[in-house]
C-alpha cells in the first residue's frame, strides 16, 4: 500500500505544498495529487523566478502536468504567482478542480456588502500607503503593497497580483473552479474518494475578519478626479528653524508607523481570508490552514471545528499571529491521542521580517512534534513527511 | 524685553458661517508674553506652538507654509503671518490653526482663569500643530506625538471641509491638550465617565473661546434676540462638521454636538463618552445661559448719571461678556483644583464651586453668589449626577492653615511638602498606612474680582495636589485579571498672602457604581477586542494587579469617535 507524502516546497518566502493522496478504488490504487498555494514574495522584477520553473516542472513530473486539487489560499502574492510564472517560463501546470478563497469570487463583494465597505477602506488605506511609498523610499512597506495589491483594480499602480488570481481561475476545465468558505457543499467539488476532506474556514461573510482599520482615516488624498496630479514634492528631512527637534522626529516616525500598522491591518485581514482545509486519509488527519491569523483561528475554535491533527502546515510562515496557543491544545494535544507520530512543517524565510519566522511559534512546534522546515532544504527542492498507509 | 506681537487674520467660526462684510473673519493680536525667551518665527512657530504641514499628496513634510513679516516701521518683534486670501490655502489653514491654539492657550492660562502657564503632559516645551494630518473626519490630541492633528474630508457636497479651519475644533483638541496639561491621569481614565470629562471640558473651551470673540457675541445676540435659549453659534460645537456630516445613525444635523439639551445622566446610562459629556457640558452652558440672563436683567436696570439707559444690545454685549468671564471661572478654574486620579462629573461640580468659594472671602459674598452657586449645585441635582446638592460640598478646614511665611516653602521644597500631608493626613482623608504621592505644587495668581480705577484685584495661591492607589477588586472577566489599579487623590489650595486654607478637594472612587463603571467598561474593551488590536489603549497587568492606560485614545477611535 502506497504512503501519503506532504512536500513543502522551499520557494523562498511563500508556500507550496504538494500532498500527494493514494486512494484505493475498486481494488487499484490511484495517487492523487492536491497542491495548496505556489508563490513567494521575493520573486524578481516583474515576479519573474526561476524558482517556480523548476518546483513547478517538479510537481508537473510527479502528476503528470495535472494537479487533481489546487487550492489558492488567499490572494497574497506569496501565495499565488507561482503557476502563472512558471506557464510564462515554458511549464504549465493545469488541475482538475480549483479551489480558490469564496472571497476572491468575482461577484463576492456584490453579494456581501458589509464585506465590501470594509474593503473598500482597506482598499483607500493601501492607495494612501503607495501615495505614501512614493515619498518615502521604504522597502519593507513596497513589499507589502506588491503582497496586497489584489485589493486594487486591475492596472493600478502598474501591480499585478489580479492577473495571478486570474490565471487560477482558468486553471480547470468544466466549470471546476470552486470558490469556497465553510458553508460550501464539497461534495462533486473534488476529486478524492477515500480522503475525507472538510473546509474549516474562511467565513462566508469576512466583515468581521478585518480590523480596527476600516473607518481610519489616511495621511493622504487622491488628486480630484480629472484634475492635475499632485506635484512631486521634496519632503524635509530635518525640522524646519523653531520647531523642537525631537518632537519632529516622533511626529514623522509616529505617521510612519501608523502606515505599517494600517498595511499590517490590511495583511492580516487578507490572511484570514484563508481556506483552511482538513484532509482525513486512512486514520492520519492534515490541517493546512494557509496563513490564517488569530481572529480565523478563533472562529473555528467557536464553531467546534477544530479537532487533534498528526500533520499540520505551520500558518503564516511562522509568525506568532498564525498560531493561537489558546487553542493549540486543540490542534496539537501535549500527547498524540492514538500514539502516532506527529509532524508540522513551516514554508519560511529568514532576514524579510523580525517577526517571521518567530523563534518561540516554531519552538511551540518543535516541543510537541517533529517540525520540518523548508530552509533545511535548497531552494527549488523540498522537505518530505511520510505518512504509511 | 518687549513684548513680541503677530497680527493674524482668524476665521471666526468656520467656513459656513459667514459675519458681517470680512467673510467671517476678524484681525486679533497674538501677543508673547513678555517675560519669556520667545519669538515668532515662519511656521507659524513660538516657543510653545508650532506647525508642521504635511503634503497632502505624498504625506512629506513640508517647509513652514506662513512666512513672519516683521512690519516694514517698528520694532522687529512686532509683525504678521501673511493672509493670502485663498480661503483653503496652506497659509490661511495653518496661520488659521496656529492662531486658534495661541489664543486659547493665552486664554486658558490668563489671570481670568488658571493665572498660570501649564507645563504639557508631555516632555519638551512645545506643542505641535498638524493642521492638514490627513483625509478623516476627525482632529485629535495626541500625548505621545505632542501634537494636534487636524484632518480634512469630503462633505456630503464633495467640497472639502477642513478641521483645522473650525475655531470650534481647533480650541476644542487645544483644550484636551490643556486639560491633560492640568490633569494628566484623566489620559488613563477607567470610567466613560471621566473619559466624557475630557469631551466636556474641551466642548466648553470651545464655547468660551466663541464667547471670546466680540464679533460672533454681536452677530449671535443680534440673530437671536438677545437671548441664549435654543441652537446658537454658542451651544452647536463645529457647525460645520456637523452639517457636513450626518451623525452615526445617517441623520443631518446641525453641528457635531449640541450643548442645548436636558439629557440626565440616567437618560445617557450606557451611552459612550462623547454622547455621554453633554451632560456635563450641558450643566455648565445652562449655568452660563442663566448667568447671562440674570446679568441681562441688571444692566437693563442700569440707571446712567445722565438719567439714560443703555440700550438693549448694549446691555446684551455686557452682559455676555460678564457671563462668559463668570463662566471661564467656574469652569477653568474647577479643573485647576480638580483632584488627581479617576473622576466623575460630581467631582467636577465640586472643584468648580470650591474654587468659585475660593474666590472672595465669605464676608464678600453676596446673596447673588450664593444664588449662582446654589443654581450650578441644583442643575448637577436636576441632571441626576448628585442625589442632593450636600454632595457636592467640600470643606475649608481651618487646621490646614499654615503661617503665611510657610507657604513659599510649601511650594519650593517636596520635603516640606511631604511633612505638611504627613502631618496632616488623617484630616486629610488618606487611608492609613496607603503611599502617596505629593505632585510638583501650582503657584497661580488670578484675578478675583471687577477692576477698580483701571486695576484688578488678585489672589496669589498655592496648589497642592496629593496623589494614591486604591486597588479594588475586578468582576469576572476573561482576562484572568482579579484586582485593579484605581488612581485617586486630593487638592488643598492655600491662600499666599495669608496661608489660610481655601479649599479642600477630595474623590471618591470606592462607591459601587464607580466599580460597575469600571468592571463594564472593562469587559467593553475586551468584547471590541481593543486591549490587543494597536488601538494603543493598554491594560498592563503586574502581579495580578491591571491598570487601563491611554482610554483617551478612545474618543477617535472607529466607532468611539462619535
Amino acid at each position: 500500500m502506497g504512503d501519503l507524502v506532504v512536500r513543502a516546497y522551499n520557494v523562498g518566502f511563500g508556500d507550496a505544498v504538494l500532498v500527494s493522496v493514494p486512494e484505493r478504488s475498486r481494488g487499484r490504487e490511484t495517487v492523487r495529487h492536491a497542491l495548496f498555494d505556489c508563490g513567494n514574495l521575493l520573486a524578481g522584477e516583474g515576479n519573474a523566478d526561476e524558482v517556480f520553473t523548476a518546483v513547478v516542472a517538479d510537481i508537473s513530473a510527479r502528476t503528470g502536468g495535472e494537479v487533481d486539487l489546487y487550492v489558492m489560499t488567499h490572494e497574497h502574492l506569496d501565495h499565488v504567482q507561482g503557476l502563472l510564472s512558471a506557464s510564462r517560463a515554458g511549464v504549465p501546470l493545469r488541475a482538475t478542480y480549483a479551489w480558490l478563497s469564496g472571497s476572491s469570487s468575482p461577484d463576492y463583494y456584490d453579494r456581501h456588502p458589509e464585506a465590501k465597505k470594509r474593503r473598500l477602506d482597506l482598499r483607500l488605506a493601501l492607495e494612501d500607503a503607495i501615495r505614501l511609498a512614493e515619498a518615502d523610499d521604504d522597502p519593507w512597506l513596497a513589499l507589502m503593497i506588491r503582497n496586497n495589491s489584489t485589493m486594487l483594480p486591475a492596472g493600478a499602480h502598474a501591480l499585478s497580483t489580479g492577473e495571478y488570481v486570474d490565471h487560477l481561475r482558468g486553471l480547470t476545465e468544466d466549470g471546476r473552479t470552486h470558490y469556497v468558505d465553510v458553508t460550501t457543499r464539497l461534495r462533486g467539488k473534488h476529486p478524492f474518494k477515500e480522503a475525507k476532506l472538510r473546509i474549516l474556514a474562511p467565513q462566508e461573510d469576512t466583515a468581521d475578519y478585518y480590523g480596527r482599520v476600516a473607518g481610519g482615516g489616511s495621511l493622504t488624498a487622491a488628486a480630484a478626479p480629472g484634475g492635475p496630479a499632485p506635484a512631486r514634492v521634496q519632503g524635509l528631512d530635518r525640522p524646519p528653524a523653531g520647531v523642537d527637534p525631537g518632537a519632529f522626529f516622533d511626529l514623522v516616525q509616529s505617521r510612519r508607523r501608523s502606515t505599517r500598522t494600517r498595511i499590517m491591518e490590511i495583511d492580516a485581514a487578507n490572511n484570514n481570508t484563508s481556506v483552511v482545509v482538513e484532509l482525513e486519509w486512512r486514520g492520519w488527519r492534515l490541517l493546512f490552514p494557509g496563513d490564517a491569523e488569530i481572529p480565523s483561528w478563533k472562529r473555528m475554535h467557536e464553531q467546534g471545528s477544530l479537532r487533534p491533527v498528526h500533520v499540520v502546515k505551520v500558518a503564516h510562515h511562522g509568525s506568532h499571529n498564525g498560531t493561537f496557543e489558546d487553542v493549540f491544545d486543540e490542534v496539537l494535544p501535549p500527547v498524540s491521542p492514538d500514539g502516532r507520530p506527529r509532524h508540522a512543517v513551516v514554508s519560511t524565510h529568514d532576514g524579510s521580517w523580525d517577526s517571521v519566522p518567530d523563534p518561540d511559534t516554531l519552538a511551540t512546534y518543535s516541543s510537541r512534534v517533529t517540525l520540518h522546515d523548508t530552509r533545511d532544504v535548497p531552494r527549488g527542492t523540498a522537505v518530505e513527511i511520510v505518512l504509511p498507509g | 524685553m518687549s513684548e513680541s506681537v503677530a497680527e493674524v487674520e482668524l476665521l471666526i467660526q468656520d467656513g459656513t458661517v459667514v459675519i458681517g462684510d470680512r467673510g467671517g473673519r476678524e484681525t486679533k493680536k497674538l501677543v508673547l508674553p513678555p517675560d519669556r525667551n520667545d519669538r515668532f518665527l515662519d511656521g507659524p512657530a513660538s516657543r510653545r506652538v508650532a506647525v508642521v504641514d504635511f503634503d497632502p499628496g505624498t504625506g512629506a513634510a513640508l517647509p513652514p507654509p506662513a512666512a513672519f513679516t516683521p512690519y516694514v516701521r517698528g520694532p522687529a518683534t512686532r509683525g504678521r503671518f501673511r493672509f493670502d486670501g485663498e480661503a483653503t490655502s496652506a497659509s490661511t489653514i495653518a496661520v488659521n490653526a496656529f492662531g486658534t491654539v495661541f489664543s486659547t492657550i493665552r486664554m486658558f492660562e490668563g489671570p481670568d482663569a488658571l493665572g498660570r502657564s501649564v507645563t504639557w503632559a508631555f516632555p519638551g516645551e512645545q506643542l505641535l500643530v498638524v493642521p492638514r494630518a490627513g483625509e478623516w473626519a476627525n482632529a485629535f490630541y495626541d500625548r505621545d506625538t505632542r501634537s494636534l492633528q487636524f484632518y480634512w474630508f469630503a462633505g456630503q457636497d464633495g467640497r472639502r471641509v477642513y478641521t483645522a479651519l473650525s475655531r470650534d475644533i481647533v480650541s476644542h483638541e487645544c483644550g484636551h491638550a490643556l486639560l491633560d496639561a492640568v490633569v494628566p491621569s484623566l489620559y488613563d481614565s477607567a470610567t466613560p465617565q471621566a473619559i466624557a470629562i475630557h469631551e466636556g471640558v474641551a466642548d466648553l473651551v470651545a464655547v468660551l473661546m466663541a464667547l471670546d470673540s466680540e464679533h460672533l457675541r454681536t452677530a449671535v445676540l443680534a440673530r437671536s434676540d438677545n437671548s441664549l435659549d435654543g441652537a446658537n453659534a454658542f451651544n452647536g460645537i463645529a457647525e460645520e462638521f456637523g452639517l457636513a456630516k450626518a451623525d452615526a445613525g445617517g441623520v443631518q444635523r446641525r453641528a457635531l454636538r449640541e450643548l442645548d439639551n436636558t439629557s440626565t445622566l440616567k437618560d445617557l446610562a450606557g451611552a459612550r463618552p462623547h454622547e455621554l459629556s453633554t451632560v456635563l457640558s450641558g450643566i455648565f452652558y445652562d449655568s452660563l445661559s442663566a448667568i447671562y440672563a440674570s446679568r441681562l436683567e441688571a444692566e437693563l436696570a442700569v440707571v446712567r448719571p445722565d438719567g439714560s439707559r443703555p440700550s438693549r444690545e448694549a446691555a446684551a454685549n455686557k452682559a455676555l461678556g460678564t457671563a462668559h468671564l463668570v463662566g471661564r471661572r467656574l469652569l477653568l478654574r474647577g479643573i485647576d483644583y480638580l483632584p488627581p486620579g479617576e473622576l466623575s462629573f460630581a467631582d467636577v461640580g465640586r472643584a468648580s464651586l470650591a474654587a468659585e468659594r475660593a474666590r472672595r472671602p465669605e464676608s464678600e459674598v453676596t446673596a447673588v453668589h450664593r444664588a449662582q452657586q446654589r443654581d450650578f449645585a441644583l442643575r448637577f441635582k436636576k441632571r441626576l449626577v448628585v442625589a442632593s446638592v450636600r454632595a457636592l460640598d467640600s470643606p475649608r478646614p481651618r487646621e490646614l492653615d499654615v503661617p503665611a511665611e510657610q507657604v513659599t516653602q510649601l511650594h519650593d521644597s517636596d520635603w516640606a511638602a511631604y511633612a505638611y500631608v504627613t502631618v496632616h493626613r488623617d484630616r486629610l482623608g488618606i487611608p492609613a498606612g496607603m503611599p502617596f504621592t505629593v505632585l510638583p505644587r501650582v503657584d497661580a495668581t488670578k484675578v478675583t474680582g471687577s477692576r477698580v480705577d483701571g486695576i484688578a484685584p488678585t489672589q496669589r495661591e498655592l496648589i497642592l495636589k496629593v496623589a494614591w492607589n486604591h486597588v479594588e477588586k475586578v468582576a469576572r472577566n476573561s482576562l484572568g485579571v482579579q484586582q485593579r489599579l484605581v488612581p485617586t487623590g486630593l487638592t488643598v489650595v492655600l491662600r499666599w498672602g495669608d496661608g489660610r486654607c481655601l479649599a479642600l478637594v477630595r474623590s471618591d472612587v470606592t462607591g459601587r457604581g464607580q466599580r460597575q463603571s469600571r468592571d463594564t467598561l472593562l469587559l467593553r474593551l475586551d468584547d471590541e477586542g481593543l486591549l490587543d488590536d494597536g488601538s494603543g489603549v493598554r491594560l498592563d497587568v503586574s502581579g495580578g494587579v491591571a491598570a487601563l492606560s491611554s482610554t483617551h485614545r478612545l474618543l477617535h477611535l472607529a466607532g468611539w469617535e462619535d
